[in-house]
């Protein structure tokens, strides 16, 4: 009697086991919840980036044909024109956006790559938690809901610091464009 | 005692219609009263035993009786008449405040049974204190079948249970009554753990019980016949229910002592306060009517709230500039702790700002094109005015070259020539002119330079309204507050324009003669090859004759047309008619042209049109009509041409263009000019 007692003390509780189910699975489906925000905002980070293409190669053919119809030669004359002037420091703001968008992207795929990699840990834990028990989950749970936390603030929009942008100056802008860079 | 002299003497101005039995039952109130301020601890252990008796002998139905003496007393009082038109209502409000509390309060049946020991222990005090003073009001009230139903209410309270949500207004009353209790039974307080804890429940709700106080004591004060004493304890409770004193009532660990009973004739005032707080009175139903009224209130002002809550939530730009008030502060927190569970919530919070956003972006985006519109049709209104001068400058060389050369003097000195006055003038007038047109270089370059500086402001406004919608810290107000400056710095040096401080002075005539002197040299030599090639290559006068005698072949080769030739030129019946070698076109030339019914008249060799001939040409009846070597065309050409009906009209050349008005007829005209219009819209 004594030793079916002690069994049932030592013998790991099947509440615990189905705390851990349920702890895995609320971070799973955060997890889940935040990638597909981060998906989003990766799409939309690139959708950013084409319509500003888009926007760059119709300030470029501008400038382009500013340049032929003036004549214009020299760096100084282009400067000097106010149209061709305001294309460069529009392209050069454009091109510093499209960095910045580009850079976001690829932080947004990583993150996705990581968050599925996170998400796929979990499925696995859960797998052994629903299978066996006793397993602990609490440093995983913590480790996970720091990766969590740090994704989050960049989740509902994009962060893209445009004070941080750097903005070539219209001088080089037009080095550009006149070697037909 | 000063203080009840006053109620005396006020009961003296509205005792005259009480009865003498009344009266006396009002002189045992307040001899009642004396005895218990003379000895305030009268309910303390000590003298329990005697009151115990009294209660034993007096039992519960005795402050029933002594309400039904009141309300008796009440309704006979023409004051209380006015108030009678209530009374109906009483019953249904006391309902309706009994399921309100209820819901508020969630009471629960445990809390009730010691608390209901409490209020019947402290009902009973007041109520045989006075019991014995009220036997004429209580006969009186037993007589009268017409019992209120907030008295009989108030008896069934002792007894019955089933009222949780009054009875536990009660407790809450009882628990701030004694409260006030413990401050002088401290004995009381301490063993009476039921009350405390009525106390702490009833703290929660202190608003409710606060109105209710005052409204009960505000309620007192409405009857001072039948309560002669209430009158001045009313006035002074009153003063103790101000929001300042409200902790007091919610927890009765403050010593109120200190603060409420600086006098031992404050303290029989309170104690008398006290008795009709707790003794049912026929003012049970205003004083329940003042506690729903406050509950009404307080949920009108939550609905308000709500409401507001939804309107700011509908149009936030409406408070974007507005201080958060505490209601809206306590929900963004709530927002933001379960934003913090469920992040996907922020969405649409930062859609309604990335919305708002993109509408001041367009806003301003707006106002940048409006003034660039404006600029642009101010230069386009200065480069006519250049051309207007040069026109006149080249009309005032032909005509001076024509005196010249009329007078055949070959070449004349500058000195000689001013002799003449209309030599003179007509060179003043180019020197005048001349220096208009290099002025106004000055502000047209201003403006061109104004144009695209709005132009690249206005297209940075759509690439951050392409972003803010979707990325979060774009500087949408640091954007807005340099356009509000550009707009603002531009929109000055657009109405500050002007030429006098623009430097430019005036060639000198000697010079302006020199030219016209080479002008007409070079014209007389060119005229004469001029007149040379055109009678050998084009002989018009052949066309014409060729024309009218049905020979179109060579039309196109004409660099004149008479009038005949015009006439009979309306006898082709091909579909196109291109004169593009006419370098002039005369009004009836131009009006026998419009006769001519085909579908394409092309004269793109005329680099000037005559109003009236373009008011000839608007009347043809074709469909396509070219233009092309028009470089300007002045706005009352524009709106001449605008009445023609074809399908499309070609001016490719044109470097300025007004507004044109028929939308039917499609304009075609050079790139860099549809830019400029579409720029500007027009």
């Amino acid at each position: 009697m004594s030793v079916v007692f002690l069994v049932l003390l030592v013998w790991p509780s099947p509440a615990a086991a189905d705390d851990s189910a349920k702890r895995l699975r609320e971070t799973m489906a955060d997890i889940a919840l935040l990638k597909g925000q981060m998906t989003q905002r990766k799409t939309d980070a690139d959708a950013i980036r084409d319509a500003l293409m888009v926007q760059l190669e119709a300030i470029e053919t501008e400038a382009r044909r500013e340049w032929r119809e003036k004549g214009i030669d020299t760096e100084a004359d282009a400067l000097k024109n106010p149209k061709l002037f305001y294309d460069l420091m529009l392209m050069a703001e454009i091109q510093a956006y499209m960095d910045r968008y580009a850079q976001k992207k690829a932080f947004y795929r990583v993150a996705c790559e990581r968050l599925g990699y996170l998400h796929q840990q979990a499925d696995d834990a859960l797998k052994i938690v629903s299978t066996l028990s006793g397993m602990k989950i609490d440093a995983f749970a913590s480790q996970a809901e720091k990766i969590l936390d740090g994704y989050r603030p960049e989740s509902q929009t994009i962060v893209i610091q445009p004070d941080q942008l750097i903005i070539e100056a219209p001088e080089k802008m037009w080095n550009a464009l006149s070697k037909g860079k | 005692m000063a203080e009840l002299d006053h109620p005396e003497k006020s009961r003296h101005d509205t005792s005259a219609d009480l009865k003498e039995d009344k009266l006396a039952a009002f002189q045992n109130i307040i001899g009642e009263i004396d005895r218990q301020t003379e000895n305030p601890h009268s309910d303390s252990p000590d003298d329990s035993g005697s009151e115990e008796t009294d209660e034993q002998e007096l039992g519960q139905e005795k402050p029933a009786a002594f309400d039904q003496a009141i309300g008796t007393i009440a309704r006979k009082k023409p004051v209380d008449l006015t108030d009678s038109g209530d009374d109906g209502l009483d019953e249904d409000q006391q309902r309706a405040f009994e399921s309100i509390m209820a819901q508020l309060e969630g009471d629960g049946p445990a809390d009730a049974g010691s608390e209901k020991e409490t209020g019947v222990v402290s009902e009973s005090e007041p109520s045989d204190d006075r019991s014995a003073g009220l036997e004429k009001g209580e006969k009186d009230a037993d007589a009268d079948d017409d019992l209120r139903p907030e008295d009989a209410q108030d008896v069934e309270l002792k007894d019955d249970e089933s009222q949780p949500g009054s009875y536990d207004i009660e407790d809450i009353l009882t628990a701030i009554t004694l409260s006030d209790d413990d401050s002088s039974l401290p004995d009381d307080a301490s063993d009476d753990s039921g009350s405390e804890k009525a106390t702490v429940e009833a703290s929660e709700e202190n608003m409710v019980d606060d109105d209710i106080v005052a409204d009960q004591k505000t309620d007192s004060g409405l009857e001072p016949i039948d309560h002669p004493q209430t009158e001045t304890l009313a006035g002074q409770d009153e003063e103790t229910a101000e929001p300042g004193e409200r902790p007091r009532a919610k927890d009765g660990s403050v010593d109120p002592q200190s603060s409420t009973k600086p006098a031992p004739a404050r303290l029989k005032d309170r104690q008398d306060s006290e008795i009709f707080r707790q003794a049912p009175t026929p003012d049970n139903g205003r004083r329940k009517k003042g506690v729903l009224a406050s509950v009404l209130a307080i949920l009108f002002a939550a609905m308000v709230l709500a409401l507001g809550g939804n309107f700011y939530g509908l149009f936030p730009n409406l408070f974007a500039s507005t201080p958060a008030t505490p209601d809206t502060d306590a929900n963004d927190r709530s927002s933001v702790v379960v934003v913090a569970s469920t992040p996907q919530l922020q969405k649409p919070v930062a859609v309604a700002q990335s919305s708002s956003d993109q509408s001041r972006l367009d806003t301003a985006a707006e106002e940048l094109d409006r003034l660039r519109r404006r600029i642009i049709e101010k230069l386009a209104e200065i480069g006519e005015l250049r051309a207007y001068y040069q026109a006149g400058i080249d009309a005032e060389i032909q005509d001076l070259a024509e005196k010249v050369r009329s007078a055949g003097q070959g070449k004349i000195p500058l000195t000689s020539a001013m002799a003449d006055p209309s030599i003179s003038m007509g060179l003043s007038a180019i020197q005048r002119r001349e220096t208009y047109i290099r002025k106004l270089e000055t502000p047209q370059q201003i403006l061109v330079r104004s144009s695209e500086a709005l132009l690249y402001f206005s297209r940075r406004a759509a690439l951050l309204a392409l972003m803010a919608g979707r990325t979060g810290d774009i500087d949408i107000d640091g954007f807005i507050a340099q356009t509000d400056e550009v707009i603002k710095m531009h929109g000055s040096e657009l109405a500050r324009l002007n030429i006098d401080t623009v430097p430019a002075s005036p060639r000198k005539l000697a010079s302006i003669w020199q030219d016209i002197e080479t002008h007409i040299s070079v014209a007389a030599a060119t005229s004469d090859v001029l007149e040379r090639v055109t009678d050998a290559d084009t002989d018009n006068a052949a066309i014409w004759k060729n024309i009218c005698d049905g020979d179109f072949s060579q039309k196109h080769r004409l660099t004149k047309l008479s009038l005949e030739a015009a006439r009979c030129l309306t006898e082709w019946k091909g579909k196109d008619l291109f004169l593009n070698a006419l370098t002039d076109l005369s009004p009836d030339a131009a009006r026998h042209l419009s006769a001519w019914k085909g579908d394409w008249l092309g004269l793109n060799g005329l680099t000037e049109l005559s109003p009236e001939a373009a008011v000839h040409l608007s009347r043809w009846k074709g469909k396509g009509l070219s233009l092309n070597s028009l470089s300007n065309l002045s706005p009352r050409l524009v709106a001449i041409l605008s009445d023609w009906q074809g399908d499309q009209i070609e001016l490719i050349n044109l470097k300025h263009m007004a507004h044109w008005e028929n939308p039917k007829t499609r304009l075609f005209l050079s790139e860099e000019l549809t830019r400029n219009l579409e720029a500007t819209g027009k």
